[in-house]
C-alpha cells in the first residue's frame, strides 16, 4: 500500500507547476532639473509564497552601486542586505519578539530598536560598518540626503539598513542643488542594463 | 551575503569579536603614568574566619595603597599631581587581583587621546578603561564620527569597547559590555572578582578601608549590585609582610611603582 507521503510527492512531480510570475522590474531615473542624471535606479520585487524579496541597485554620479535587499525567509523574519558595489554586505535581521542582529564582516552584535539613537549604538554602528567599508556610511549619509531633496519623508522600507547606518552620522558629500526629480520608464543601454542583471542575477539568489 | 536565519551559537560566537581588535589601544595603561610615587595611604588586613569552635582561618590578605604620582614637572602644583590607588587583594587560595584607579591624570598628549582611569588585574588576564572627557571636539581620524566626544573605552586584550557615560542603562549596551566581558573574563576570573569585592565592601565597612576603586563595577556591571560578605569576618594586622606590587608573583597583574615614603623636595 502507498503511503501518504510518497502520494503527495507523486503528485506533485506529476503536476505542472504554475509558472513563477516574472520579476516587477521598475527603472527610475533622478536627474537635477535642467541638468544631466545624478543617479539610476533599478528595482525587481518577486513575491512567492515565503514572501517578497526586493532588490534594488543604485547608481550614483560616481559609477559606485549600492546594492540593497530585502528578504523574508520566514513569516517573522525579514533579512535586509545592503552593500556598496561587490565588498561584503551590512545585513540587518528583523525578527519579532527580538533584538535587531546587524551583521558585518564575520562581525556581530544585537541592538533594540528603541537604542538606535543613544550615543553608544551609533558610535557602535559605525565601527561595525566601517570595518566592511567606511564608504558604505558615506553612501548612507547620500542615500538620505537624497531622500530630503526629492521631498520624500521617509525611505523605503527595504532600505532598513541605510536607515540605521544613518544613525552613525556620517556627514553626506551631496549638496542640494537645484530641483530634484525622478523619471519612472523603460530605459535601455549603459548603466540600465547591467543595473537591470545586477538586480535579477541578485533576485534570483536564496 | 546568504540571508539565511542565523541561529544562536554562531550569533554568540560573531559577537564575541565584534569588538574591535583594529582599533585596540597601542598604549598600555601605564605608559603615560609617572613611574614614581609617594605613599599617601598604606592600610593592610588579614582578613580572618573567627566564630564559635572555628580556629583562626586565614580567608585572604588586602592591602590598599594611594600614591601620589611624581610627574617629574616642577611647573604643576603638589596638588595638582596625579594619584594611583591600588587595592591588592590575595585570597587564601593563592589567587590575586588589583583594583586600580587613577585620579588627577595628566593632560594627554593629544586631546582626543583616552587616558587610563581604572582596571582590575588579574594573573591572566585584565579588563580596563580608559575616559575621554567631552573637552573640545577634536576629530578622531581613528573613529567613525559618531564615537566622538565623552566616551569610556572599556579594553581588554587587543579588543575595545566605547561606552558613553550616560548609556549604561541602556539595554543594548547593558548586553554588549556583557557579551565583552564573557570574552575577557574566563568564569573563575568572574568568581574571584566577585569573592574579592564582597570581602572588600565588608571591609570598608567595618574598618573604613575606601572602595573608590571600586567604581569601575558600575560601568562593568551596570546594574548589577555587589554585596558585602555575610560570613562573620574580622579584620585584622597583617602577621606577615604586607602585599607588595612589585613582588615577583604580581607582576602579571600589575605594573609596580617605585613607591616612596615622605613628601616630595621642591
Amino acid at each position: 500500500m502507498m503511503t501518504l507521503p510518497l502520494l503527495l510527492l507523486l503528485r506533485a512531480l506529476a503536476a505542472p507547476s504554475a509558472p513563477a510570475p516574472p520579476p516587477d522590474v521598475r527603472m527610475t531615473r533622478v536627474f537635477v532639473e535642467g541638468g544631466a542624471a545624478s543617479a539610476f535606479i533599478v528595482r525587481a520585487t518577486r513575491t512567492s509564497p515565503s514572501g517578497t524579496t526586493v532588490v534594488t541597485v543604485l547608481e550614483g554620479p560616481k559609477k559606485g552601486r549600492l546594492l540593497v535587499r530585502r528578504s523574508q525567509p520566514d513569516p517573522s523574519t525579514a533579512v535586509y542586505d545592503v552593500r556598496l558595489d561587490s565588498r561584503s554586505a551590512f545585513t540587518v535581521t528583523r525578527r519579532a519578539g527580538e533584538p535587531l542582529l546587524v551583521e558585518a564582516a564575520g562581525l556581530s552584535m544585537r541592538l533594540f530598536e528603541a537604542d538606535l539613537n543613544r550615543r553608544t549604538v551609533r558610535c557602535w554602528i559605525g565601527l561595525l560598518a566601517a570595518r566592511v567599508e567606511p564608504a558604505l556610511l558615506t553612501a548612507a549619509a547620500d542615500i538620505r540626503t537624497l531622500k530630503d531633496w526629492a521631498g520624500q519623508e521617509k525611505l523605503d522600507e527595504s532600505f532598513f539598513p541605510v536607515w540605521i547606518l544613518g544613525h552613525a552620522e556620517e556627514p553626506s558629500t551631496l549638496t542640494p542643488k537645484g530641483k530634484l526629480r525622478t523619471e519612472d520608464g523603460v530605459f535601455k543601454g549603459d548603466p540600465w542594463d547591467g543595473l537591470v542583471r545586477m538586480v535579477l542575477d541578485e533576485l534570483g539568489k536564496p | 551575503m546568504p540571508s539565511a536565519v542565523r541561529t544562536g551559537p554562531r550569533v554568540s560566537l560573531a559577537v564575541a569579536s565584534l569588538f574591535l581588535t583594529s582599533l585596540a589601544r597601542a598604549d598600555g595603561f601605564f605608559d603615560d603614568l609617572p613611574r614614581r610615587g609617594y605613599i599617601r595611604d598604606d592600610v593592610s588586613y588579614d582578613v580572618v574566619r573567627r566564630g564559635a569552635g572555628v580556629d583562626r582561618t586565614l580567608v585572604a590578605t588586602l592591602r590598599y595603597v594611594r600614591l601620589v604620582l611624581d610627574p617629574s614637572r616642577r611647573d604643576l602644583a603638589g596638588d595638582l599631581w596625579p594619584e594611583r590607588e591600588m587595592l591588592l587583594v590575595q585570597q587564601a587560595s593563592g589567587e590575586r587581583l588589583i583594583f586600580e584607579r587613577i585620579n588627577k591624570p595628566l593632560e594627554p598628549r593629544h586631546p582626543e587621546n583616552p587616558q587610563p582611569w581604572s582596571r582590575i588585574g588579574l594573573e591572566r588576564s585584565a579588563v580596563e578603561i580608559f575616559v575621554r572627557g567631552s573637552g573640545p571636539a577634536t576629530p578622531d581620524l581613528s573613529r567613525p564620527n559618531a564615537c566622538g566626544g565623552s566616551f569610556a573605552f572599556l579594553h581588554a586584550g587587543s579588543r575595545e569597547l566605547p561606552v558613553a557615560p550616560e548609556d549604561l542603562e541602556v539595554p543594548t549596551v547593558r548586553m554588549g559590555i556583557t557579551q565583552f566581558l564573557d570574552t575577557a573574563l574566563s568564569p573563575s576570573d568572574r568568581d574571584l572578582i566577585e569573592r574579592s569585592v564582597q570581602i572588600v565592601l565588608r571591609a570598608s565597612q567595618a574598618r573604613s578601608l575606601p572602595a573608590g576603586t571600586l567604581e569601575i563595577l558600575k560601568t562593568l556591571f551596570p546594574g548589577k549590585t555587589f554585596a558585602p560578605s555575610s560570613e562573620g569576618l574580622t579584620f585584622e594586622a597583617p602577621q606577615g609582610k604586607p602585599l607588595d606590587p612589585a613582588d615577583g608573583s604580581w607582576r602579571s597583574a600589575t605594573e609596580a611603582p617605585e613607591m616612596l615614603a615622605g613628601i616630595p623636595l621642591y
